[in-house]
This record gives C-alpha cells, structure tokens and sequence, in this order.
C-alpha cells in the first residue's frame, strides 16, 4: 500500500462534505484512508520512519533465533546379544532431540555431546590384518528427521580397547583394558540449509555388532582356546546432551 | 489491535457532532500511535538497517535478535613455534593447571559476565587440555589402565549451578561398572575377560592431549549472569595419587593444563523487554465550543495521524507485532560442508610426513574433495556483512601414528581453522582454533616393553573446532576484508621422535556463517 495521502481536505468557510469525510476514514481506494491502511496494509518501506528501528521487544519470541537442549544424566550400557546381528543401530536416549520449529530457518545446528566408554577386542577374526583395514564394530552415525542415510562425514568409530595383556608373565592370563585411557567425551555436530517448519529430530544412533568369538587364528599373542567366551562388545554411554540452534 | 473500522459514517446533510469526531477518530489515533501488531503489517521485509543493534545507546542495551558474547585466552604458541626442548613440554606453554581436586573450579578465560532478558542462551566453550605427569614433565602417556591419569572432566555452569547434562564424564562417581562385577585375579590358563586386572576409572575423559568443546541451550530469566566452563579432577579409584614411579612407591600425580580458550554465548531473543516509551499522540479530543475549521479538522487531527502512519516510529508497534516474515534474515552467509568416503576400510587421505615445522594442509578425501566453505562461491567480503563469524568443523581423525615411537603421547594430529584471503592462508587469530589430539589407541598397553600389536588399530578420534570472531576483530587481524574460502586444516607433531607415517582422516563437516543480527 502506499503512502496515505487523504483524498479530501475541508476548506475553511465551506460545507463539510460529510461524504468526502468518510473517504478519508475509510476508503477502498489506495492510500485513501486512515482505517484501511492501517488494517494489514502497512509496508516497511513506504510506511515507516528511516528512524524505525526493530526492537527485540517487538519481536515474536524465538522466532528468529532459537535455541532447544536435552539430555540424560544416568549411565546406560549398550551389548548386543546377538552373534552377528550387529549391523542394527539403535537410538541413544537423551543424546537425541526433538523440537518444533514454528518458521522455516536459513541456518540449523545440531550439537550432540556424549562420554562414552567401551571394551571392544581385536577384530577382523578371519580377516588378514596386513590388508583389510577393520570394520569397527562399534559404530555411531547422526541421523536428522529418521532418514534413511546417516548424516554424511558424522560417522564415528571406537578402537580397541581390550587387549591380552603381558601382566603375569607369559602366556597371557589376563585381558588387559584401557578402556579409562580411551573414555571420550565426543562434541559432534551438523548443520542444515533451509530446514522447513515443523516438528524434526536429531538423533545419535549406535552399532554394537558381536563378531568377536573364538579369536584362534592371528598368531600365539592372541591365540585362545577354542570355544573360551571371549569379551562381549560393550558401550557405555554416560551423561549425554543433544542442542539445536536455528537461525532465521 | 486487531483490523479495525470506523465506528459510523457521517451522512451527506448531517451537521457534523464533534463527539462523533472524537469517537472516529479515537481508536485509529490510539492504534497508529502504540498499537501496531503483526496484523497490521503486510508482507515484505524491513531493511536489515532497521534492525537494532547493541550500541551502548540504550541503558538496557540488547540487540533485536540475538546478543554475542566472547571471552578467550591462554593461546598455544602456536604449531611450529620453535620450542625448547622439542617435546610435549616444549610444545605446551602457558597453560591454565587444573587444580587436583574434585571440586569444580572455574577456568580463566572461560567465564562471561552477561545481561540478559529473558532469552534462550545458546553456549559454546572450546578448549584444549593437555595432561602431563608430575607437574610438567612429560606429556601423559598412560601405558596401563593404572595410569589413566587424565580423569578430567568438564561442565558448563549457569550462575554457580552446574549444567549436569553437560559434565563431560559420569554425573556421580564411581560409576557402577561391570568391571567391577568381574574384578577378580587371574590364573594360569584363564583366559576369560571377566578376570581383568584393574578396575578402572572411567568417570572422565581419558588421554594425554585433546581438544574438549560443550554446546548446551538454556533459558534464562532477565538480569544478570555468569556463565562458566568449569572443570574438576576425579581421583583414582584406589584413593591414590597416579602415576606411581615404581611399585609401591607414591604416585607423583599428574597436571592437567588448558589452551586456546573460547567461551561464546549467542543469546536467542525470547521475551525482549526493550521497546520505546510511548510518544503522546498529540491527537486531542475537540474541546468544547473549539471550531470546526480546517486546522483543527485536518490539519491538526485527521492529518497528524495520516502523517504518522506514512513515518511511524518504533514506539508506535506493539510488543510481539513482528514476525519473521516481516523481518530480514540474521544469517544470509551460511555454507557448509561435509566429507566422506563411503567404504568404511579407506581412509581419507595419508598426509605428508611431517617434523616440527608448520605444514598444515586441508583436510580432505581421498579423491581430494577438501573440507572447505566458499558461501557458494561468493567467499566473504567482511565489509558489506558485518556481525560475528561463526565456524563450527568436526573431523574424523583416522589415525596419528608413529611408527618407532614407544611412547604414544609423542604423536598428535594437529588441526585449525584457517583462511584464504585470495593470497595467502591465516592461521586465524594467533592460532586460537588449533587443537591437538593423541591418539592413545594405536600402542598395545602394558609396562612390560611388549612388543606393538601385530595388526593396526586406529585412532578414530573425533576432533571438534570452533570459531566465534567479531568481523571487526577478524578484519584486524586477517588485514583484509576478503575472505574467499574457511578451511580446516591438519598438520602432524611428533616432538622428538622420528618417522611418522600415518596420518589420516576420513570424514567431517564444517559449518560457517556470520551472524549479521
């Protein structure tokens, strides 16, 4: 809408148009009333001051800048029963967030933070250590909005974290960890271009896969007996958080 | 104030009753002069000039859309500053110690002071620690789960209260553990896991050097407030100082110190209290036996409130009348980026081997896709968008290894945040993003001068950086106004020992934006 220009002016030592009154209250006209103008036709650019200046107070709250944390405080471990059934991934509570975005943002950053420990032994039984590089079996991946595909470039893995250990003379007696050396607190993070509104979720999904049994066959350092129950993977995961920050 | 009509209509031959004037003209006087709400604005945003920023102008000074706050300090020297002697002690200078105690302290540097409204915190603390036996000896490396010496923890703490989603361990200690459960000793022939030697503390972050950032969002009430990242030491499980020189002799204990500090805290407007006293309307109600004239019709009424709506003024709007959509964007110069490689047995890239000097390169993918942002190509011109550079990366650290070394602690994979003005790199505010990470995986544990594991294992560390920099400070310091692209960058230190050759990543993200408002 335009500037409001009043269509009609009374003039001293005439009669008052009471028709032409009205136009200047209320009018279809562009820009020719007060009222009309006024009802949802204000502009930035034609009808406020170059003083004008948006204050937060007049602002929406969190409507351009918002900011949403959870988390959990318990430890929680996580072992997968299951010979070989290692490739499902499960959500982590509290290192996970849903939120509602109430407009669509230009900027969203998801921040999870999490002290996790484990033991994990040797892997790669059957595989041959001078060429195949191990496929870790504890695994964390980022999802956003339970896609199919993991955040790209967010996958983490653990290294092991028990080994046989040269305590009590040789051959080996005991299994040694360093699992302690090892307990990290991780910080990751992602962002998203133009996340639409709505409700979303972000999540830190975990992989503990059992492939570990009956390690006999890499040389006498970590030779076992056969059928001696070896460690279980197993992750701990301490307290943990889950932030997002959209920006308008 | 919602849509509003004239109460009536005055008719052709009607002898005009100024009451009815002060009626018709009362609620559009009153709704122009203070009650603009969101209805009343169309679509269409304000020009981001018109956006208040924190001038010292106002006595409660607060910006419309969100505040920053930055403190930062205790900067490392620098990679491939000349250190003496050419050794993790060498390396880490003028750090902050930890206090051995397992009462959170607060760290310098990494505290703010702040005012608020009532407004949503989002908080960042970034850091360094570096563990060293003793009092500085030599850089922590523990080779046995009796000296997981590190044992510190973190936390962001909100007017002297903890945030105890963010302590960066166990929130109570000791942590029941299954070690626990099998803590027994083991026999000849026993092979079982569950007959581990030590029981271990697992309560805090564990190795001898590693970068540490805490994110977290909280609401506060309106005043004042500290915000802090505090820290602690755990102790030993057995009670004892760690670190034992011989078998039974005390412990020496152990020193944890940090580097290359940054507390940033965005504050998200939620209730803002700050909008403009009410301007009078100067609109008045005709008086009695005032005459019907032009001035005091027009001129002094019915023109007076035209005239304010065509300038209206910022007391003239409501509190909550503006919404997103009326508004520009705070962020326009967002991009991100992430890297990857697929197959989980590669790695992104082998790294040159490196000594003591500077050699950072970009972090990058095997097919040589680098970890870097360009705003699309447009780069960054720090003049025309003004506000705080913001830059967020984590990296996969693949493996830092070396291949000779006894000692793990004697290899870290270095990493920054640098950019390119179109001529030459920065290692961006005297290195304060740099961070450096042990890996305290690749070495098989034990005293016992046992030999290295027969097969690799890797580092898989995950190394967090974080950038928050006024443009103005940022302009200073690079001597341009140009930035044509951020990258991380990654460089190797292997103090003393020679023929480092792994160093790998695979995989990161890197998120850059200025916040203008």
């Amino acid at each position: 809408m335009p500037t409001v220009t009043l269509p009609y002016v009374p003039a001293n030592g005439t009669t008052l148009d009471a028709d032409q009154l009205n136009r200047d209250f209320y009018s279809s006209g562009a820009g020719e009333s007060v009222y009309e103008v006024s009802n949802g036709k204000l502009e930035a650019l034609t009808n406020f001051s170059p003083l004008f200046f948006v204050f937060n107070g007049m602002l929406r709250p969190l409507d351009v800048a918002f900011a949403q944390s959870s988390g959990l405080l318990q430890s929680q471990d996580f072992i997968e029963q299951v010979w070989g059934a290692g490739d499902k991934q499960r959500n982590v509570p509290g290192a996970c967030i849903t939120w509602y975005q109430r407009e669509p943002a230009s900027v969203t950053v998801v921040n999870i933070g999490y002290h996790m420990s484990w033991w994990r032994t040797r892997e790669g039984i059957t595989q041959d250590p001078a060429t195949d590089i191990p496929g870790p079996d504890i695994i964390t991946d980022l999802y956003l909005d339970d896609d199919v595909n993991p955040i790209a470039g967010m996958r983490r893995r653990c290294p092991m974290s028990m080994f046989p250990s040269p305590f009590g003379g040789t051959p080996i007696t005991a299994w040694n960890i360093n699992e302690a050396t090892l307990a990290r607190y991780q910080n990751l993070h992602f962002s998203v271009k133009n996340l639409t509104a709505g409700w979303h979720t972000a999540s830190l999904r975990l992989k503990v896969r059992q492939n570990s049994q009956n390690m006999t066959t890499n040389g006498s350092v970590y030779q076992q007996p056969a059928g001696v129950f070896q460690a279980m993977h197993r992750v701990r995961m301490r307290v943990r958080n889950a932030t997002v920050l959209s920006l308008w | 104030m919602s849509t509003i009509f004239p109460p009536r209509a005055f008719k052709g031959a009607e002898i005009v009753d100024p009451a009815w004037l002060d009626k018709t003209y009362q609620p559009i006087a009153e709704k122009v002069y203070g009650r603009i709400n969101e209805q009343d604005i169309d679509g269409g945003a304000f020009d981001i000039a018109n956006v208040y920023m924190a001038d010292n102008f106002w006595s409660y000074d607060k910006a419309a859309y969100t505040n920053k706050w930055l403190n930062a300090g205790a900067q490392n020297p620098g990679f491939g500053s000349s250190v003496t002697p050419v050794t993790a002690d060498g390396w880490f200078k003028n750090g902050t110690v930890i206090d051995y105690s397992i009462a959170w302290q607060s760290v310098s540097a990494l505290t703010l002071n702040i005012t608020t409204g009532e407004d949503v915190l989002w908080i960042v603390g970034m850091t360094q620690y570096a563990s060293f036996k003793g009092t500085g000896s030599t850089l922590a490396s523990p080779t046995a789960p009796s000296t997981d010496e590190a044992r510190v923890q973190f936390a962001i703490r909100i007017d002297g209260a903890i945030i105890n989603e963010t302590i960066t361990g166990s929130s109570f200690f000791p942590d029941p553990s299954h070690q626990m459960l099998y803590k027994a000793t083991a026999s000849s022939d026993n092979y079982d896991y569950r007959h581990v030697r030590h029981v271990q503390n697992c309560e805090g972050i564990g190795g001898a050097a590693k970068p540490v950032r805490l994110t977290y969002a909280a609401p506060v009430v309106e005043g004042d407030h500290l915000i802090e990242i505090v820290a602690r030491r755990l102790p030993q499980g057995d009670g004892n100082l760690d670190n034992e020189p011989s078998a039974g002799a005390a412990g020496i204990g152990s020193e944890i110190r940090l580097y290359n500090k940054q507390l940033f805290v965005l504050t998200c407007n939620a209730y803002g209290d700050t909008v403009s006293t009410l301007a009078a309307s100067g609109v008045n109600a005709f008086a009695e036996n005032e005459t019907l004239s032009q001035a005091s019709l027009f001129t002094n009424r019915l023109s007076v409130i035209a005239s304010r709506m065509n300038t209206l003024l910022s007391q003239n709007v409501e509190r909550g009348a503006l919404r997103r959509t009326h508004l520009p964007r705070a962020v326009n110069t967002f991009d991100l980026k992430s890297i990857s490689d697929n197959d989980p047995r590669t790695y992104t890239q082998i790294y040159d081997s490196f000594g003591n000097a500077t050699a950072w390169e970009p972090v990058r993918t095997g097919s040589g896709t680098y970890l870097r942002v360009d705003n699309g190509g447009a780069g960054w011109n720090l003049n025309t968008t003004q506000g705080w550079l913001i830059v967020m990366a984590n990296v996969h650290l693949w493996d830092a290894q070396q291949t000779t070394a006894t000692v793990r602690a004697s290899v870290m994979g270095c990493f920054t945040i640098r950019i390119w003005d179109g001529a030459s790199f920065h290692n961006v505010m005297g290195g304060l993003t740099e961070v450096y990470c042990t890996n305290d995986a690749f070495y098989l544990s034990g005293p016992g001068g046992v030999t290295p594991k027969a097969e690799l294992d890797f580092a898989y560390e995950d190394v967090p950086l974080f950038l928050a920099v006024d443009t103005a400070a940022l302009m200073a310091d690079l001597g341009t106004n140009t930035i044509s692209y951020i990258e991380v960058s990654i460089a190797g230190w292997r103090g003393n020992c020679n023929g480092i050759d792994n160093l790998k990543t695979n995989g990161g993200f890197l998120s850059a934006w200025i916040q203008e408002r």
